[in-house]
């Protein structure tokens, strides 16, 4: 009798042994959607979008009327994903929160963060990218002269008074200046200014000959309040970077969360996503520089 | 056929005919199950640490999780052809062809992408190629490996990495619960120190020669300035039901009038008390302006039309006059007329007996006779308005027109014969700049010349020389307003500075210096 209880419990132990260890193999490999049990996962995120009602100028609430609370509902019905939104209207004030390490994610231009922000853009993981409205992903600068300028190609611009971006900026002066290098031309006098109004201002007081403007600009910026595009003449493009991506700090999010959030957002391609969030949809982080 | 129990005693005897079930086996299957508790856990734990260089690149897209995505069938993710490295960055890259010698690229260089493996580029430039961990190419700090070389682990640079910057975004106090406290603070002691004169006469008051109006005998007791920095003090208006504030001005005696909806209320500048309101007969008063003897109140005339716009339909307001009533200062209506030369009315200001009014439809200042509203002259400042904003003040000192021209970030200050004289601002990250979409949006002159800015989206409020030194920036402070609205900013003859407050419950707030 006390053999046949030995087998028995021996039998029991290894059982539930094997059991519980397949179960943590399991839990390892099942997917966050078909799993048992979805762990809940709150992510503070910053906000800062071209195209965001909360973030964008409400004159241009026509065009920058996305919202994200249905998109961030639905996340976390079907995900068991909590985003904590936190809107930034001025973007310096998202850099700092994300150099002070404030925020475990990011829907903002990806540029303004990897590239500056104490060093620090190299914890960021671009995990999806956000269209605009027109289904477009990129973000690029326009070289843009007066409708009756003399000026019409990159060439025309040897010698001339060009407005652009600071060095904070991508589209506007980074992306600008290759450009200009690019086409081997050197202008007379560069204006450097933090918006693309103040550029355009400037072109359009005659103070300059030419302004490098970012592409929404005209359709989805304060300038459409001053200026048409029917104004102007685009005589160059810069390449093409992301404009709006979902980025996480890596420092502050485990590889597991981090993949489950992209697999997530997968799932809000154009076909899913809530009227709310205006068109466009997440695809998959685009590559910088792309054409 | 035996029975249950002596037929599992057979199978124990079959089997048993050697030993007994050994304590050995015991051990070795907890062992086993240890291991793959142990093992299960590791695997598990594996996906709660920090992202690995080889986790960030699939985070950030690897090729099979690219074509899985519904959304880039269209927009087809693809590796870059090249990777530029733009000038003034903090990192460059070097592609080490062997272990011996490196390539270090110039800034601005550009390099070809020959070729991707697995979760690395392969770049080429002139004869040097090498490799490049992809996760990184996305995030522009590219982590260059030699060939056959496993990239340096992300978390040992992570360890290294250290924010300098400290947190910005401090704890936010409510100020306009500090400004009750200290609004009733004050208010106790003003009621303690009535008749008593001698206590007050020691607080650096400005000479009543010096005020703005002319001194009246009604005139509540003063509170002490100080000469600290701006604070919140007293609330106007908070249990009134204001509505919407239209315009905050300071009128005779430093009486603070403030226009909401289509009303005016009238408030003594010490005790914080409504002396009066009155209806003006508009259904929304769109600003107002005030005289030693008058409160002249202005309605905008509109016209609703259906518009299209990026395919929305829209009602439009379209402006097509403006009308103005005349109160007297205890609310009886004077008078009445139109402004036939106004379309559109923001900010009025009556000033050495005329009255200057900023129409943004036209985008030009008017002076007007204001008992008849005819036009006398106009300026036509270059300037880029946009949220509907054309907001200007008159420094007394010299007749100036100080236009808040949002569009260009600029301050501008226009001689009265609208030749631009001075302006400052641009936009940028420091607190002297103006940030936001468009800023800054209006102007208070205080007594001693210096000027006080506003800001909206995010409110700022700050005190700046007149040639553009910034002297100081409010702290604390709530948004004032929400979206493209003007902040409504008014100061008296005593340098405390009115702000009127339009999110949530409406009212005004006054700041003086502590």
């Amino acid at each position: 009798m006390r053999t046949l209880l030995h087998i028995t419990a021996g039998r029991a132990l290894f059982a539930a042994a094997l059991i519980g260890g397949l179960a943590f193999l399991g839990q390892r490999h099942a997917s966050p959607e078909t799993g048992p049990v979805l762990r809940p996962l709150k992510i503070s995120v910053g906000v800062n979008d071209v195209y965001c009602r909360q973030t964008a100028c409400s004159c241009v609430q026509d065009i920058a009327g996305r919202e994200y609370a249905e998109f961030a509902a639905l996340l976390r019905d079907r995900h068991g994903i909590e985003l904590d939104l936190r809107y930034f209207i001025e973007p310096y004030d998202l850099q700092k929160a994300f150099a002070a390490g404030e925020l475990d994610a990011f829907l903002c231009k990806p540029w303004p963060l990897m590239s500056d922000a104490g060093g620090r853009g190299k914890d960021l993981v671009r995990v999806a990218d956000l269209q605009d409205p027109d289904r477009n992903p990129f973000l690029w600068g326009r070289v843009i002269v007066l409708k009756d300028s003399p000026l019409r190609t990159l060439a025309d611009l040897k010698g001339a008074r060009l407005a652009m971006g600071r060095p904070d900026a991508y589209e506007k002066h980074q992306g600008a200046r290759a450009l200009l290098a690019n086409a081997g031309v050197v202008p007379a006098e560069l204006v450097e200014k933090a918006s693309c109004i103040e550029c355009l201002d400037l072109l359009m007081s005659h103070k300059v000959d030419a302004a490098v403007v970012s592409n929404y600009a005209l359709s989805a910026d304060c300038a459409v309040d001053i200026a048409k595009p029917d104004d102007f003449r685009v005589i160059g493009e810069t390449a093409k970077i992301p404009l709006t991506s979902f980025m996480v700090d890596r420092t502050r999010m485990t590889a597991g969360d981090i993949a489950r959030l992209q697999a997530a957002l997968a799932g809000f391609s154009t076909r899913d996503l809530p009227p709310s969030m205006m068109g466009g949809g997440f695809v998959a982080a685009m590559p910088w520089e792309a054409k | 056929m035996g029975t249950p129990a002596s037929s599992f005693r057979r199978r124990a005897n079959a089997r048993g005919n050697q030993k007994p079930f050994p304590i050995r086996r015991i051990f070795f299957a907890l062992l086993f199950s240890l291991v793959s508790v142990v093992s299960g856990a590791a695997l598990a734990a594996e996906s709660e640490t920090p992202c690995q260089p080889a986790a960030s690149g699939q985070a950030a897209g690897t090729a099979g999780q690219v074509t899985d995505w519904p959304g880039a069938l269209e927009q087809q993710a693809h590796w870059p052809r090249k990777v530029h490295l733009l000038a003034e960055q903090n990192f460059d890259i070097i592609i080490d062809v062997t272990k011996k010698g490196a390539v270090k690229l110039p800034k601005g260089a550009t390099v070809d992408v020959l070729g991707v493996e697995g979760e690395q580029l392969q770049l080429g430039s002139g004869a040097a190629t090498g490799r490049v961990h992809y996760a990184a190419t996305d995030l522009l700090s590219l982590i260059v490996v030699p060939a056959r070389e496993k990239p340096e682990p992300l978390a040992a640079q992570q360890a290294q990495v250290r924010t300098t910057i400290a947190s910005a975004a401090g704890a936010v106090t409510d100020a306009w619960k500090e400004a009750k406290t200290l609004g009733t603070a004050v208010k106790s002691e003003i009621g303690n120190v009535t008749g008593k004169p001698s206590q007050r006469s020691t607080a650096p008051e400005k000479p009543a020669a010096e005020s703005k109006v002319s001194g009246s005998a009604q005139a509540a007791p003063a509170a002490p300035m100080g000469k600290g920095k701006y604070a919140a003090a007293k609330m106007f208006g908070e249990n009134d039901n204001l509505g919407p504030i239209a315009a905050v001005v300071v009128g005779k005696n430093d009486e603070l009038v403030v226009a909401s909806a289509g009303k005016v209320s009238i408030y003594d500048p010490e005790s914080a008390e409504c002396r009066l309101t009155f209806e003006t007969g508009f259904p929304r008063v769109a600003t107002i302006a005030v005289d030693d003897d008058s409160i002249y109140a202005f309605n905008e005339l509109t016209k609703v039309e259906e518009r299209v716009i990026s395919g929305r339909t829209r009602n439009i307001a379209i402006p097509l006059g403006v009308a103005c009533k005349v109160f007297s200062w205890d609310g009886k209506e004077k008078r009445s007329m139109e402004i036939k030369d106004l379309k559109s009315i923001k900010t009025a200001n009556l000033y050495k007996g005329d009255l200057y009014a900023a129409d943004l439809s036209t985008q030009k200042i008017g002076v007007f006779d204001p008992s008849s509203g005819r036009l006398k002259s106009e300026i036509k400042p270059p300037v880029r308005l946009c949220c509907g904003i054309f907001h200007f003040a008159i420094d007394p000192a010299n007749s100036d027109l100080l236009v808040s021209n949002l569009g260009a970030f600029k301050l501008q200050r226009y001689g009265e014969n609208g030749k631009l004289k001075s302006e400052f601002g641009e936009r940028g990250p420091a607190d002297k700049d103006f940030h936001g979409c468009c800023n800054p949006v209006s102007s208070a002159l205080l007594p001693d010349g210096n000027l006080v800015v506003t800001e909206k989206d995010p409110s700022r409020v700050k005190i700046y020389t007149k040639d553009g030194q910034l002297l100081e920036d409010f702290e604390n402070l709530k948004e004032l307003v929400a979206g493209c609205n003007r902040v409504l900013v008014a100061s008296d003859s005593r340098g405390r500075i009115y702000l009127g407050v339009n999110t949530g419950r409406q009212f005004v707030a006054q700041y003086v210096r502590k």
